[in-house]
């Protein structure tokens, strides 16, 4: 469905990917591991249209899209959770709802997906009249998700879903996302639990350095847990300084 | 770095020479405003080194010029003597707005300056027992150095020239002292600069404080040019802020010598425009103004002194300006 | 005495609510698009010219004339957003005054050209129309005027509260980028938001105009003014661009009253740079963005 190929992102001078690329079926969870600085939050925004691709090239259904504005990308059904949650704080967690389906294609289905959401995140429909800044961590990242859902994604990118949340909640948001992927929506997750992650997703993808160092069947790479964990867990802890 | 010399040089001569040879009083009085438009923009400038931009510049241009007439008119006290006074109180102004400065940035300081300037001019006007409002003061016609009133034109332009070249040094002075670079640096991050232990602040004062007491100076000079003060003109927002600051922006925003060339270029064009269309169409001179601000953010941003050192550069990339660049580095540290 | 303070803030509330009308346009734009719109007082004064020759020529009233110049400022504010920020947007803090700057002198000189200096004010036959409300007498076009402002500000609310455009603004001020990630298309929305400012604007001008006179350099006095009352209000506060408004008119009138006409200018110009140094975040807190524009 989603196709990456060796695209390339600079910020000014500084090249944030050299070469990245990796796949994501219909219906398939897919999870992009590396250090702080390997390039998977950038890789997000290339996929989003938010920083355009330097080179490289990213299809989807067939269709090159990296050209494309971020608001189209939108509409064609890859819709961005990114880092940091990025609700609108001054505003209702309806109303943060309610944007997640601005597009016309998901403002139809606005008030089911509504339903669904709230069927999925309950403590969102007590909350849902308070404004997104006062919500908790994890209930924030439950309206960004929710919102994410309104956009009725056939692709959903999550960044750093568990950042910041209690055990408990990282626990709770891994069983929603496999609910979202049951649902037979495909899920490219950024996730900083590399061994949970793992366990649920159905391919991973490592970045080092902006590039794609492996791409397999996560199952794979569970074998090779032990020294990934050390490798990664350690990078993700003291922070690279790239 | 010769032919640069010799180049000042000769413009220097020409500058000197230039009324023995033009005796058309049109064109003398178009070259004593030129230059007191290069004077006054240089002057403007030097609080741009701060990365601020000021619209109210005309108060300490109102303030000079009205403390010397004032001292003249209404106690006899020459504007020999008068135009110390008269910096020392727009110094005061610009104590004033040092306080404004150094809480303000962006458009914030921006709009203080307008409204600084705004309200002076309302008290000059409703001040009525002082300036005589709106009527304004004439300055009583005693021909003599000291009373700064002559009865030909060229004295009047080699003051002018003298003022020019001196706002143009200080501006020139600051830019490469401590204080300009330390003010370059902090106009990008004024924080990081303080952390460092600069004292920024007193750096902004300084310019600040420079740039307020050379237009009180141009003031002075200009009331005792036209002879007659009144609120609108010597605290006009069009003739003493904006003017300066759009040649100057023309020119070349925090640069020493894009003012220059700015008010080189847009005083003269602007002369003509109002003199020769002026009659039939008021307003035209500052439209041209605003349009050609309009193409410079389009297009230019550095104005016009980015096409000169884009010459420079690309020639400087042939071979012979590494050492000039090394230089402007250890004259900032 | 007390008759005197009673009018006093009643004509002073009345004028505060279309200076609130004024700045709401002003921090709109800010609120949404990040720029600090310096020609914002002479987008009022084009309108108040287009009412003048409406009335003038055509006889239409001011309060019909609203009907064309309404739309028009609207149109005026697109086209100056498309044509003149929207290529520098993003460039330095500077630039964008230059360029707001730089419409202003064109604003103005334009109207110089064309209409000359002259003061111009239109003389309807409610013009001087005065209620007899018990103590304190109002002006018939202020009553409207400021019955007209609080009218549009509720619709404002409503607008911003309630559709999903309103929301889109709201959103595109906090944050762009995710804006665009719910495929919000924040170019159009910063087009929508500096064509409704300048409409706000320009219904302000309609507004005065029965009272008020039209002459080129209008504007820069109105364009302080809605500073004034923004900064008052807090940049990116609705809520308290409305207090700040009735609060200069207030100030306004009473310095007008109790002192001199010639001081209330001194006053609020005063009370502004007061403001700006001892809480330049105003009385209602800072809104987002003040970084962007260069504040902080």
């Amino acid at each position: 469905m989603l196709k990456v190929e060796h695209i390339a992102v600079s910020y000014g001078e500084f090249e944030a990917l050299t070469d990245v690329s990796f796949e994501v079926n219909e219906g398939e969870l897919v999870t992009l591991l590396g250090v702080n600085g390997a390039g998977k939050t950038t890789t997000l925004r290339a996929i989003s249209g938010i920083v355009p691709a330097r080179s490289g090239t990213i299809t989807y259904d067939g269709r090159p899209i990296h050209k494309l504005e971020a608001e189209d990308i939108v509409e064609l059904g890859i819709v961005h959770v990114p880092e940091g949650r990025g609700l609108f704080g001054t505003l209702t967690v309806r109303e943060n709802l309610e944007l997640g389906a601005y597009t016309a294609r998901a403002r139809r289905r606005a008030s089911e997906s509504m339903e669904m959401v709230f069927q999925l995140f309950p403590v969102l429909k007590q909350r849902q009249s308070q404004l997104a800044g006062s919500l908790s961590g994890g209930e924030q990242q439950m309206c960004a998700i929710g919102r994410g859902l309104m956009a009725r994604p056939r692709l959903l990118m999550i960044d750093e879903m568990s950042l910041g949340l209690a055990p408990v909640l990282v626990q709770k948001m891994f069983e929603a996302v496999g609910q979202i992927v049951r649902a037979g929506v495909s899920v490219l997750l950024v996730e900083q639990h590399i061994r949970h992650s793992i366990r649920i997703a159905d391919r991973a993808c490592v970045l080092e350095k902006g590039r794609t160092v492996k791409f397999g069947p996560a199952r794979e790479l569970a074998d090779q847990i032990h020294f990934q964990s050390l490798y990664l867990g350690a990078a993700a802890g003291g922070g690279s300084s790239e | 770095m010769k032919r640069q010399r010799v180049a000042a040089v000769l413009a220097g001569a020409a500058a000197v020479l230039l009324p023995v040879f033009v005796r058309s009083q049109f064109a003398l009085d178009m070259a004593i405003l030129t230059l007191f438009y290069v004077g006054l923009t240089a002057a403007w400038n030097l609080v741009t080194f701060s990365g601020r931009l000021s619209l109210g510049h005309a108060a300490f241009f109102g303030l000079g010029a009205y403390t010397a007439t004032l001292l003249f008119v209404r106690a006899g006290i020459p504007p020999v003597i008068g135009a110390a006074v008269a910096v020392v109180v727009s110094l005061l102004g610009g104590l004033l707005m040092v306080l404004v400065m150094v809480r303000l940035r962006g458009p914030f300081f921006t709009l203080a300056s307008i409204a600084f300037a705004e309200v002076l001019q309302l008290v000059a006007t409703h001040w009525r027992s002082l300036t005589d409002g709106s009527v304004g003061l004439h300055i009583p016609f005693r021909p003599g150095w000291q009373n700064l009133t002559f009865t030909s034109k060229e004295p009047y332009y080699y003051i002018a020239l003298a003022l020019a070249v001196l706002s143009v040094w200080l501006g020139h002075r600051l830019y490469h002292s401590s204080t300009g670079y330390f003010l370059r640096a902090a106009s990008s991050d004024e924080e990081a600069c303080q952390a460092l232990g600069v004292n920024i602040k007193r750096a902004q004062a300084a310019a600040l404080l420079w740039s307020a007491g050379m237009t009180g100076l141009l003031g002075v000079f200009y009331a005792y040019f036209i002879y007659v003060i009144e609120p609108t003109t010597f605290f006009s927002m069009e003739l003493f802020s904006l003017q300066p600051a759009l040649n100057g922006i023309i020119g070349g925003v925090g640069t020493v010598w894009g003012p220059v060339l700015g008010a080189l270029v847009m005083t003269p064009l602007g002369e003509y425009l109002r003199t020769f269309l002026g009659a039939m169409q008021q307003g035209l001179h500052f439209l041209v103004y605003g349009l050609v601000l309009l193409v410079i953010v389009r297009v230019l941003p550095g104005g016009f002194m980015s096409i000169i050192t884009g010459v420079r550069a690309r020639n400087d990339d042939r071979g012979s300006g590494a050492n000039e660049r090394g230089r402007s580095y250890t004259a900032a540290s | 005495m007390f008759e005197l303070t009673l009018q006093a803030i009643v004509s002073g509330l009345l004028v505060g609510g279309v200076y609130a009308l004024m700045a709401a346009g002003l921090n709109l734009i800010f609120g949404v698009v990040r720029i600090i719109n310096f020609a914002h007082g002479d987008l009022m004064m084009v309108a108040m010219y287009a009412v003048y020759w409406l009335f003038t020529l055509s006889g239409i009233d001011p309060y019909v004339a609203v009907l064309v110049v309404a739309p028009a400022l609207f149109l005026l504010g697109v086209f100056l957003q498309r044509v003149v920020i929207r290529p520098i947007q993003g460039s330095s803090p500077l630039m964008i005054i230059f360029a707001t700057v730089a419409v202003s002198l064109v604003l103005q000189n334009l109207a110089l050209m064309l209409f000359q200096g002259d003061f111009r004010s239109v003389q309807t036959s409610y013009s001087i129309a005065v209620l007899d409300a018990g103590p304190v007498l109002v002006s018939v076009p202020r009553l409207i005027a400021f019955a007209a402002s609080i009218l549009l500000f509720a619709g404002l609310f409503l607008f911003l509260r309630y559709t999903y455009v309103g929301k889109a603004l709201r959103a595109v001020a906090e944050n762009r980028t995710v804006a665009r990630l719910m495929g919000i298309r924040v170019e159009r929305i910063y087009l929508l938001a500096f064509g409704l400012g300048s409409a706000l604007a320009g219904i302000a001008g309609v507004l005065m105009m029965p009272f008020a006179s039209a002459y080129p350099t209008v504007g820069t006095i109105y364009t302080l003014l809605a500073f004034v009352v923004v900064v008052l209000g807090g940049l990116g506060s609705m809520e308290g661009t409305v207090v700040a408004g009735l609060a200069v008119g207030l100030i306004e009138t009473l310095t007008g009253t109790f002192i001199s006409p010639a001081v209330k200018e001194i006053a609020y110009f005063g009370l502004f740079i007061v403001i700006l140094l001892i809480r330049p975040q105003g009385f209602f807190g800072l809104g987002k963005g003040t970084e962007e524009v260069g504040l902080k």
